[in-house]
């Protein structure tokens, strides 16, 4: 178990390592003056400029300039916003959380009536229920989600008022950010109002989250049937209503145990997934997340808040692929080691 | 009173030219603790046989059949659960893969306790007390450390014994093994089936002895099944057959057996029948056997019935063999 953790480790390091290289050869290629890409506009000649070149490294040797630049990214400084002068590792801080929240639930959604709805598919095979399901979900995995954000939003916002058309929470509440859990702040923040503001919270996150895990959605029910149909072939599923185990326990412990193993990598796979579709749901809901702050920063021109923000989301992908591939060690036990 | 008893079993299959009948008008009894052997090539329909005894089938199967019962209890009165619950308590099977007939993600401790729990014994000690006693009936070595591992952790000979002491767990009437050596090792093989016989003797539990060879059945039956294509062929005392075959497929079976030392001669070609099993959804007209039965004549084309045999048992052919005509060496 320690020695996959181990590895996870190292493999981590490997491809942080690969993506900063990436990037940094990347950069390279930007067209125009380094020091305004990374710094905006300053004067040339000025002391200023004069001290951000060497900052970069620029008078060094270009092995030189990545070994600064690496250094700088590890110790956490990914530079400063042109747009807002705060370091962008402080700004990716503040908007984190909310798209966290957001994936999270859009994961969850996603994980368990992906789940279900492909057990249900795969017992019920070539039946309607079946043909419905797989239908819908060829449908679902293949709608661009921004217009199906826009049809929900004009469905159960605009035309029978359950849901609000956009953010995180209402005006009415000021909401002190503490975790920058929406859900859990509303609950720390109030000592009367508490669930009020929690319920507004979550009639805020319902949307965004069904838009987000469609797609995500869509593929794991595809997925599940599959691997479902698969193993409740396999003889061990013989021996077990031999046994006299009932369907139920068949179903849901002895086959689906085994099909979460094939899985849970296409639940990791998804995770990248998942943020790209992040930056299209924030932008149509105007949720205040790291998608929304990207497509902000692209707008305005804001090219080391490009940068930081790009790498900084491809370490979250990497770890939570890291993750998945420990979580994918310990439920397969042909993986663990002989005793 | 008898442990199984089928009258007319037949198991049809939907296809897209409608339904495929794989297992035709099959009777067969069994009588308390008898060993029977079910022999036949691949695709003769003997493990949907077993299946259907089990009640194993895939949800899209037809069974039909004029009589079944278990263990004195007509299988055909019981709706679906009940009849499961009471199959599973009277019956166990075993098959031919041990590495996949365990669910690689459970520990073996984990599925012999299961097999326990449902059959009454709750508490967890008792469990684990009996799954180390079951796995020492078996001739499980480190029965403590076996619980603890998984499948793929074990050798196919070790799992087979695994699989032998769940399906004995229940302590059940009738074990049917389903072809229960033919994945091992020829060494292991021999172990395998003297524990089954072992088992059949001190806890007379009816043992059906399911395989394709009849090398295998010569010394543990006491009568053996011959399938072809869906249909019992003949049924005898294993004596009778092994020593005077009446139907030229139970004949070309046994001429199929190599023998070391006696009547094959080095370079001589083992016997075999021209052909292959035919197709079960594109059968021949009248003696499924026909096209390629090397003393098939005219009359074959009108299906032959299973009929007694004075003095051997039954036998579905119009030209049954003259007895001893193996012992004569007479052409087939």
């Amino acid at each position: 178990m320690i020695l996959i953790i181990v590895r996870q480790l190292i493999i981590l390091l490997l491809s942080f390592l690969g993506i900063t290289s990436v990037f940094f050869i990347l950069t390279q290629f930007l067209p125009g003056d380094p020091v305004a890409v990374n710094f905006g506009n300053i004067a040339k000649g000025s002391a200023e400029y004069q001290q951000a070149y060497l900052a970069l490294g620029l008078d060094q040797s270009l092995l030189q300039q990545y070994f600064i630049y690496l250094s700088r990214i590890f110790s956490g400084d990914f530079g400063y916003s042109v747009v807002t002068s705060r370091p962008v590792i402080d700004e990716f801080m503040t908007f984190f959380p909310a798209t966290f929240e957001l994936a999270l639930f859009a994961s969850i959604i996603a994980i368990v009536f992906g789940v279900a709805l492909g057990v249900l598919a795969a017992i019920k095979r070539n039946t309607w229920i079946d043909n419905l399901v797989m239908s819908a979900s060829l449908v679902g995995y293949s709608m661009p989600i921004f217009w199906w954000g826009m049809l929900l939003i004009i469905f159960f916002s605009l035309d029978l008022n359950w849901t609000p058309v956009a953010g995180r929470i209402s005006y009415v509440f000021d909401i002190e950010p503490r975790t920058g859990l929406m859900l859990v702040d509303t609950l720390l923040a109030y000592s009367k109002y508490e669930f009020i503001a929690f319920f507004d919270a979550l009639k805020h996150l319902i949307l965004p989250s069904i838009v987000l895990a469609t797609v995500p959605l869509a593929a794991i029910a595809r997925m599940t049937r599959s691997s479902m149909i698969e193993v409740l072939s396999a003889d061990y599923i013989l021996t077990a209503r031999a046994k006299g185990v009932s369907d139920w326990k068949i179903i849901w412990v002895h086959g689906l145990r085994n099909a979460m193993i094939s899985l849970v990598t296409i639940i990791g796979l998804q995770s990248s997934v998942l943020l790209t579709g992040a930056i299209l749901t924030e932008t149509i809901f105007a949720w205040p997340g790291v998608g929304k702050w990207m497509v902000e920063a692209i707008y305005r021109r804001d090219f080391p808040t490009i940068q930081g923000g790009v790498i900084l989301i491809a370490f979250f992908v990497v770890l939570i692929n890291a993750a998945v591939d420990v979580t994918y060690n310990i439920i397969n036990p042909r993986l663990r080691r002989r005793k | 009173m008898s442990l199984l008893h089928i009258e007319n079993l037949s198991v049809e299959f939907p296809t897209h030219k409608g339904y495929v009948r794989v297992l035709d008008k099959v009777s067969l009894r069994m009588k308390e603790a008898e060993v029977l052997g079910v022999v036949g090539e691949s695709g003769s329909g003997k493990s949907m046989m077993a299946l259907a005894v089990m009640g194993l089938l895939s949800p899209n199967a037809r069974l039909t059949a004029d009589y079944m019962s278990l263990n004195n209890q007509d299988l055909m009165k019981l709706s679906g659960e009940a009849r499961r619950q009471f199959v599973a308590q009277n019956a166990s099977i075993i098959f031919q893969e041990p590495q996949s007939s365990l669910n690689p993600c459970f520990t073996i401790g984990a599925q012999i306790r299961e097999t326990l729990k449902l059959h009454g014994v709750r508490q967890r000690r008792k469990q684990q007390e009996q799954a180390i006693e079951l796995l020492n009936a078996v001739g499980i070595n480190e029965p403590e450390t076996r619980l603890r591992q998984y499948p793929h952790q074990l050798s196919g000979g070790m799992n087979q014994r695994v699989m032998i002491a769940m399906a004995v767990a229940a302590r059940p009437k009738l074990l049917i093994a389903d072809e229960p050596t033919t994945a091992l090792d020829v060494t292991i093989q021999a172990q395998i089936i003297e524990l089954l016989l072992d088992l059949n003797r001190q806890h007379g539990m009816g043992l059906m002895l399911i395989t394709h060879d009849f090398a295998l059945l010569s010394e543990s039956t006491q009568r053996v099944c011959v399938m072809y294509s869906g249909q019992i062929m003949e049924n005898a005392s294993t004596r009778n057959i092994l020593e005077s075959p009446r139907h030229p497929y139970s004949r070309a079976l046994l001429e199929s057996i190599p023998h070391i030392g006696e009547r094959h001669h080095k370079g001589q070609r083992l016997y075999s029948l021209k052909g292959i099993i035919p197709a079960i959804d594109h059968l021949p007209v009248g003696c499924r056997l026909g096209p390629r039965c090397p003393r098939a004549s005219k009359e074959c084309v009108k299906t032959p019935r299973l009929e007694t045999i004075e003095n051997h048992g039954l036998v579905r052919c119009h030209f049954p063999l003259a007895k001893d005509s193996l012992a004569k060496g007479s052409e087939l």
